[in-house]
């Protein structure tokens, strides 16, 4: 059974336009870093000799396409689950498949897969195609970490899209609507970071080094974003952390799915 | 009439609305708490170690309900289309472009009203929780706070009418709420990243700059004049809100 759940979800994850939209979303988040190496690597012959420190490093895919796919694999997530619930074929759903809890674990698979397939695509072709593009150029060497060096980092950023994608497919089926779900994860991407910031000493670190967002540089063992602080959580507690989110928000759905009616 | 206040009976009845309503009005009761957060700092650290700057209560507000309200206009629409009652809806009023324009003016009130309330409500709450304790970003005088604060009432308008707009022109909540986010959240950084003069061009003209721009006097570089930020904003309305009008005009339903 647990076989024609997963192929019944992946069918379904298939055969929606919402997946490849996102696909092409993801894609234009690779571009994005691409292109602006591309003009930043154009404009080498023109720099003043003391600039010429071609820092190619996680930071620009950090800034343009991780965001972008964390979002987009996010929605991915909150669409498995709500679409069923705006179409009504969730009754069909767990008409055919009474154990709902197999409906929602055979989703979580389907969608944990896909998203972290889709990380380990995009944010590496972002890194090494604009790695690429810097190479044949005279680099100042000690600016630049070798690319061996943020294998760690660039992992823990890859998957982190699926982090987000089985977070939203928990608030999708806990609230049950497409908005409430991506309000959530608005919410808890952009605002709550900006309010942490206001925080006094030391509970804006604090606050912050827990948000989703933050939590795969310090998976990787890097400092916390916007901070620049290290060992706020060390690399276990982060990994902890991001499973508590999944173990919290998933848990959630599990027990909304059995008690309520579809 | 009829159009109007069948429109007025919708956005009423839907339970989104509330929601919505909830997350403005508790941006102002955010705003109660901060200051007084703020203040309880201030009076109880020893001299010397004082607070001296703190974020304006209204700041949330300023991001949070611009945000909450282009929900508000997606939904709007997309949540006829995604019960199917588009369909009563455009046949009991075949002249389609009048339904728009009545969801247009139902949206516009109601967004005009919870901007005003909510900026104006967070900004003069945390001002009177704060009394006269000398923080910086409580010390202006009102009155150079409220062009900055009608400004970020307007751009709540401004989306919540470029949430109606796209959510007529895609019928999809999540694909105009994806539009939304990322013109309110990642274009901006994304441009921070364009070649000069590039990216403080188009950091001027997109959504979260133009209220600033509105507000303040001096035009500094990079910044739009408080004329091309109202032209801008209203581009923005007509481009949208035209898109809207021509799919719901052109396609089947």
């Amino acid at each position: 059974m647990i076989s024609q759940v997963l192929s019944s979800e992946w069918l379904k994850v298939r055969s929606v336009r919402s997946t490849y939209y996102i696909g092409g979303v993801v894609a234009t988040g690779v571009l994005l870093a691409i292109a602006v190496a591309a003009q930043a690597a154009s404009l080498w012959d023109e720099l003043l000799p003391e600039s010429r420190r071609g820092d190619y490093n996680m930071t620009l895919v950090q800034a343009l396409t991780v965001p972008v796919v964390q979002l987009c694999l996010a929605l991915f997530g909150v669409l498995a689950i709500t679409s069923e619930y705006a179409k009504g074929t969730i009754r069909g759903s767990f008409t055919a498949v009474p154990r709902r809890g197999a409906v929602l674990g055979g989703k979580a698979v389907v969608v944990a897969v896909v998203a972290a397939l889709a990380g380990l695509v995009s944010v590496p072709a972002a890194f090494y195609a604009g790695g690429a593009i810097f190479a044949g150029l005279p680099v100042i060497p000690e600016s630049t970490p070798p690319a061996s060096e943020q294998i760690q980092l660039l992992l823990a950023l890859s998957l982190s899209g699926a982090l987000f994608a089985l977070v939203g497919l928990g608030l999708g089926t806990v609230l049950r609507s497409t908005t409430g779900a991506v309000l959530v994860i608005v919410a808890q991407w952009y605002v709550l970071p900006m309010v942490a910031q206001w925080l006094p000493d030391p509970w804006n670190h604090r606050v912050a080094s827990v948000l989703l967002s933050n939590l795969a540089p310090q998976i990787a063992g890097e400092e916390l974003i916007g901070f620049g602080l290290s060992g706020v959580l060390t690399p276990v507690t982060a990994a902890m952390v991001a499973v508590g989110y999944i173990a919290l928000v998933l848990g959630a759905a599990a027990i909304a799915v059995r008690r309520r009616d579809a | 009439m009829g159009l109007l206040s069948a429109e007025w009976l919708k956005v009423r009845s839907v339970r989104s609305t509330w929601y919505i309503l909830g997350v403005a009005a508790a941006c102002v009761l955010f705003a109660a708490v901060w200051a007084w957060y703020v203040g309880h700092l201030w009076d109880t650290a020893p001299a010397g170690q004082k607070v001296r700057q703190a974020a304006p209560g209204e700041h949330l507000a300023k991001t949070v309900v611009p945000f909450a309200m282009a929900v508000f206009g997606v939904l709007a629409v997309t949540s006829e289309y995604a019960t199917g009652l588009i369909r009563t809806t455009l046949t009991t009023r075949p002249r389609r472009l009048r339904v728009l324009l009545a969801k247009v003016v139902v949206v516009a009130a109601g967004a005009t009203v919870t901007g005003l309330v909510a900026m104006f409500g967070a900004f003069f709450v945390a001002r009177r929780i704060m009394g006269d304790r000398p923080i910086e970003g409580y010390r202006s005088s009102a009155s150079v706070e409220v062009p900055a604060l009608v400004a970020a009432s307007a751009s709540v308008l401004v989306l919540a009418l470029i949430g109606l707009g796209l959510g007529a022109a895609f019928r999809s909540t999540a694909a105009a709420l994806a539009v939304v986010v990322g013109m309110v959240f990642v274009l901006p950084t994304v441009v921070r990243f364009m070649p000069t003069p590039w990216d403080d061009r188009l950091s001027s003209v997109l959504l979260p700059a133009l209220p600033e721009a509105w507000a303040s006097q001096p035009a500094d570089a990079g910044v739009l004049s408080p004329q091309a930020a109202v032209a801008a904003m209203v581009a923005y309305v007509v481009v949208a809100v035209g898109l809207g009008a021509v799919a719901l005009q052109r396609r089947d339903v």
